[in-house]
């Protein structure tokens, strides 16, 4: 680090050292080791492997401007076998850390570690989290670690001159790949009940015989209110007269009765068994789900937005939030149903036969909460493994690193000695087993039972051929996982699998402050932080009612359409590269998309994680520096780089003839299957939340929903293109029509939020971002859950694949432009 | 009849304009660097970031750029540090991932001083959002710009900064956010100006309220306090700086107070709410 500074400053200082370095040779193991550590050092191959955010910016670190090819590290290998350095970018999961470990045991010596982020050198800030391990140190060695979150590229190229300086200092003559009698194999963490570290296997054995006579310490408890939403309304107005049954309802607060729109009414009138509660959700009885929902179609609301699930004290309730996929809100107004079901064996009806999109949904219910939904086709853990102990977002499962059941915590202010969350297990880690339970008769099972026979299903046919691409692998984006059944090249059956990056975005969101989670939703997807930022201050102001000034609704618009162009550059780069043109068309999307996050840094601080939005409006005012760099990117120079993207791809014959007609969605299925964004218009549904759900200041500009006929990739590439138009055109009139004033209605950082249910969406580049919270009045939200459109839309992402070869498999993921951050939470 | 490989040219063609262009860009306008020009976008093509040697302008344009939280502190004329922080822990409060500790100090009778005795931050775990900066109502935490922060080993007692790490003067401060400082010095220079303005009035109040009841008595003890007031203001601006910065604590110090009241009820509230 030093010897950064040496650099830059004083030139004497650091001639001195190249002299030593290369000059003042005086043994001929001064000459090899100089020799063989200038070569090392020069051409350090980096493995292709990145986990969450930070890989966003290791990324941007080989591309044009940052340029890692100056110190011969441009080489990104897909392969183990071919690399030297291993640079773990992001959190690492539970999930993914026996794939990282056995990367590292697979490169040949000599081989680096570099530790990139927050994340993966201590925890960061996901590190309370239940899947979550407290730095890949934990496993394998780690030679530079660079804090930061995510460290600027920049900072990684400090961090590689820093393993160069490193590599210096070797000699050849005690190298421990030299050796004949030393390897460096590490031992691969093994997946139990949780992350077993097979170093620990004696210890936990020991634990689990010996812990019959424990009294673990006084662990606080989680709070469990009870959230009493249902509402016996009207009646107890008129009850008044009478003489005591006022008085029993001594402790009820006057509740507000519920809004009621005009599709609710339609659903009351239709099903008297129906309920309202006081948040304004319609109650359904379980048996009632299936007529009511059969009933939604054919009032227009045809598509499923959002289905999710609250841990209430009593009852767990499943929420649906449906609207219509081509009126807008003030047309159809959306409905929010609502069915509960006993905590003991909790069972509801599942949706998956009518609307597909539920599928994923649903599963992700069951994997957090061991809700399960009668008649899915298919339910099993989606974002933790087979066999993990426990439902991580009821209420009462604590994590390892459990503190109390919500922040502000109090260790940390009057007296806040500093205490290491690793002390507060007995493991030394992030972990936790179920009482007595025996490692040894444990057998992990994560493979699916399903998966054996899958394609071969009604057919004799079983010599197909199974085949996993990812969580490591160069063209999936990130951590995902799809397991495919082929028949020769032909893709017969796909079994996505992810939760490799899930990193328990909920359960801390819900024992965050209200404030807390804006950075936290920078980190959803982390290519479209404004976009985030904006859905969550959305939310939850239209549920305390906060209103926003004008000139903070304009600069919203114009960081989220900013981000929108920025990340639509990233997806047409990377669909690019994902048909085969590797990295020539990425370049040139990076190149301009630098442009758009070094405005986000003028503005908010931070390239990638803005953290720009509050409740009732925005962090900061634009600086004066702002406008002339702003003007000529929307008027001049991005114009002109979507044009020429266009000019150069749109007719390009091998686009055409890769894309066209591949991984096809009609218009009823992708509504079906509650796709969203691009893909969702793609497929000629004209369906925009910035138009039908007509948030923020969207009514005020004029722009084009853009929908192309077709629904294949090609088509999703084309929608994208022209909405960076659109977004431009919305930037022009947002530039004209800015006007001066407040930026933020009141600046507070700790706050309470009226109790009730809310679900407000917005459209983010990938789809719909929706959030729904739950309120109990308190200063953190009882339940925040995240609808993420990279998730729901990959649900139809095997039918989009069946019959297609692997090659366009790889294509048909690029166009659905997921971002595991969001995926997986 | 369609030819192949066409676009293929078109794209080659494309990389050699951008090539060429970028030498004529240099050629135009000299070399370009990314030291010289303040605006990152002003330049056609592609600029190379020449990392360590020249990296990235932050200037006053990117002052907002945020790497750590750093405290910073004021040197008093006898070389002492006068931390500016008062230890009412907001940042340890509105901190999401809660990477903050701060241990505050007590004097002998046990009362809190608004002085951190200990201030932790992790820095393995902290998320460089900023939120610790922008509440704090002393000016006390900022954000760093330093991001070479690479450690190669112990990265556990590295990347926990104490109190002597994360303490920088108030120069080094208003060297990396020169426009941010100078709004601040502004909004606490008016706020000192409020404050002597009022308390100015007050004497003169307090003394014609003394001379009304004298009668006439004591006619240069009311003008007194009134004429210090407007000469401490009239006075050289250090003296009025320091007076305000005194005042400043003060004020800090009630506000810590109240502060601690608020955080002292939520707590309350919160042990309240869990059974």
């Amino acid at each position: 680090m030093t010897d950064l500074r040496v650099i830059q400053g004083d030139a004497e200082a650091a001639f001195e050292q190249d002299v030593r370095r290369h000059v003042s040779i005086t043994s001929i193991d001064k000459v090899l080791d100089t020799l063989n550590n200038w070569g090392r050092r020069s051409s350090i191959w980096p493995m292709q492997f990145g986990l969450a955010c930070c890989a966003i910016e290791m990324i941007c670190t080989a591309s044009s401007r940052f340029d890692i090819a100056r110190f011969g590290a441009e080489l990104f290998r897909a392969s183990p076998r071919q690399a030297d350095l291993m640079i773990v970018s992001g959190t690492v999961t539970k999930r993914m850390v026996p794939m990282i470990v056995r990367l590292y045991n697979q490169m040949p010596e000599p081989k680096y570690v570099i530790s990139m982020g927050a994340c993966s050198t201590g925890g960061g800030p996901f590190k309370e989290g239940y899947n979550v391990v407290s730095g890949i140190d934990e496993f394998i060695p780690v030679d530079v670690y660079i804090t930061g979150c995510p460290p600027t590229p920049q900072a990684l190229l400090s961090g590689l001159i820093e393993l160069q300086e490193k590599i210096d200092t070797q000699h050849y003559k005690d190298a421990r790949w030299y050796r004949k009698d030393t390897t460096d194999e590490r031992t691969v963490p093994l997946l139990g009940p949780d992350l077993v570290d097979p170093r620990q296997l004696d210890k936990i054995k020991a634990a689990s015989v010996a812990e019959e006579s424990e009294t673990e310490g006084p662990e606080k408890p989680t709070y469990f209110k009870a959230f009493e939403v249902y509402a016996p309304e009207p009646e107890e107005a008129p009850v008044a007269e009478g003489e005591e049954p006022p008085k029993k309802k001594v402790k009820k607060k006057k509740v507000d009765p519920p809004v009621i729109n005009a599709s609710m009414q339609t659903l009351l009138q239709q099903f008297p068994a129906l309920e309202t509660t006081v948040a304004s959700t319609l109650l359904m009885p379980a048996e009632e789900v299936h007529n009511v929902v059969r009933h939604l179609k054919s009032m227009h609301l045809d598509y499923l937005q959002n289905l999710t699930a609250v841990d209430f004290e009593d009852c767990f309730e499943v929420v649906y939030n449906f609207s219509a996929s081509v009126h807008n809100e003030t047309e159809v107004p959306p409905v929010t149903l609502v069915v509960r079901t006993d905590k003991e064996n909790p069972t509801v009806p599942s949706l998956s036969a009518f609307w597909p999109g539920a599928n994923f949904q649903e599963r992700e219910v069951y994997d957090m909460y061991g809700i399960h939904f009668d008649g899915h086709p298919h339910l099993r853990r989606i974002l933790m493994w087979e066999g993990f102990d426990g439902y991580p977002l009821r209420k009462d499962y604590l994590e390892p690193y459990y503190e109390a059941p919500a922040k502000i915590f109090p260790s940390r202010w009057r007296d806040g000695k500093h205490e290491f969350a690793e002390s507060r297990t007995p493991w030394g880690s992030n972990v936790k087993y179920p009482k007595h339970w025996d490692p040894e008769n444990f057998a992990y099972n994560d493979d699916d039972p399903d998966f054996a026979s899958l394609g071969s299903e009604g057919t004799l046919r079983n010599d197909l051929l199974e085949v996993n691409m990812g969580p490591h692998h160069p063209s999936t984006h990130g951590v995902f996982r799809m397991k495919l059944a082929l028949d020769g090249e032909r893709v017969v059956r796909m079994y996505p699998m992810m939760g490799y990056l899930h990193r328990n975005h909920e359960k801390i969101g819900e024992r965050n402050s209200w404030i807390m989670n804006f950075p936290y939703t920078d980190r959803l997807d982390y290519l479209t932080s404004m976009s985030n930022n904006h859905g969550y201050a959305l939310a939850v102001e239209k549920l305390a009612g906060i209103p926003v000034p004008e000139r903070a609704e304009y600069l919203r618009v114009m960081m989220t359409e900013l981000n929108r162009i920025a990340s639509h550059l990233w997806a047409q780069g990377f669909l690019l590269n994902d048909l085969g043109a590797f990295f020539t068309p990425m370049l040139y999307a990076a190149q301009e998309r630098e442009l758009i996050l070094d405005l986000f840094e003028m503005v908010s601080g931070a390239r990638i994680m803005c953290n720009y939005m509050r409740f009732g409006g925005v962090a900061h005012d634009l600086p004066d520096e702002f406008y002339k760099p702003f003007r000529h990117l929307i008027y001049d120079r991005l114009p002109r780089m979507v044009e020429e993207l266009d000019q150069f791809l749109t007719t390009n014959e091998i686009v055409m003839e890769r894309t066209q007609g591949l991984g096809v969605m009609t218009a009823e299925e992708a509504v079906a299957y509650s796709c969203s964004g691009p893909v969702l218009r793609a497929s000629g549904v004209s369906y925009d939340a910035r138009r039908n759900h007509a948030y923020s200041i969207y009514d005020r500009f004029d722009f084009d929903v853009v929908t192309q006929p077709r629904g294949d990739v090609y088509s999703r590439y084309l929608v994208r293109l022209a909405e960076m138009q659109q977004s431009l055109r919305i930037l022009q009139q947002v530039d004209k029509a800015l006007p001066q004033g407040e930026i933020i209605d009141k600046k507070q950082w700790n706050m309470r939020v009226p109790a009730g249910q809310v679900y407000g969406c917005v459209e983010s580049p990938k789809g719909q971002l929706g959030y729904y919270l739950v309120s109990d009045g308190q200063s953190n939200p009882y339940r925040y859950h995240v609808r993420s459109g990279s998730f729901i839309n990959l649900t139809a992402l095997e039918k989009m694949c069946q019959g297609h070869h692997v090659a366009d498999i790889v294509v048909i993921l690029g166009s659905l432009d997921i971002v595991l951050g969001e995926v997986d939470r | 009849m369609r030819v192949y490989g066409t676009s293929l040219l078109k794209g080659l063609m494309y990389t050699l304009k951008t090539f060429v262009g970028t030498y004529v860009e240099d050629f135009k306008g000299g070399s370009k660097t990314f030291e010289d020009h303040g605006l990152r976008s002003a330049t056609e093509g592609a600029v190379t970031v020449q990392y360590p040697e020249s990296p990235m302008p932050i200037g006053s344009t990117y002052e907002r750029f945020r790497v750590l939280p750093m405290l910073v502190y004021d040197q008093k004329e006898d070389g002492e540090k006068d931390v500016r922080c008062t230890s009412c822990g907001i940042c340890a409060k509105v901190c999401p991932p809660q990477c903050i500790w701060i241990v505050q100090e007590m004097d002998e009778k046990n009362k809190p001083v608004p002085n951190p005795e200990e201030f932790f931050i992790d820095t393995s775990v902290c998320m460089n959002c900023g939120l610790c900066a922008e509440f704090c109502p002393f000016d006390a935490i900022k954000m760093d710009h330093q991001f070479a922060l690479n450690v190669t080993e112990n990265r556990q007692e590295n990347y926990l900064y104490d109190l002597e790490k994360l303490l920088v003067p108030a120069e080094y401060y208003a060297e990396l956010h020169p426009k941010a400082n100078a709004a601040e010095e502004e909004a606490r220079r008016l706020e000192a100006e409020a404050k002597a303005k009022k308390m100015a009035e007050k004497a003169e109040r307090l003394a014609a309220k003394k001379q009304a009841a004298a009668e006439g008595g004591g006619d240069d003890a009311a003008e007194k306090p009134a004429k210090k007031a407007t000469a401490a203001k009239a006075e050289d601006p250090e003296r009025a700086a320091r007076i305000a910065a005194a005042k400043e604590k003060a004020a800090a110090a009630k506000a810590k107070r109240e502060a601690e009241k608020a955080a002292a009820e939520d707590v309350k509230e919160k042990d309240e709410e869990t059974p």
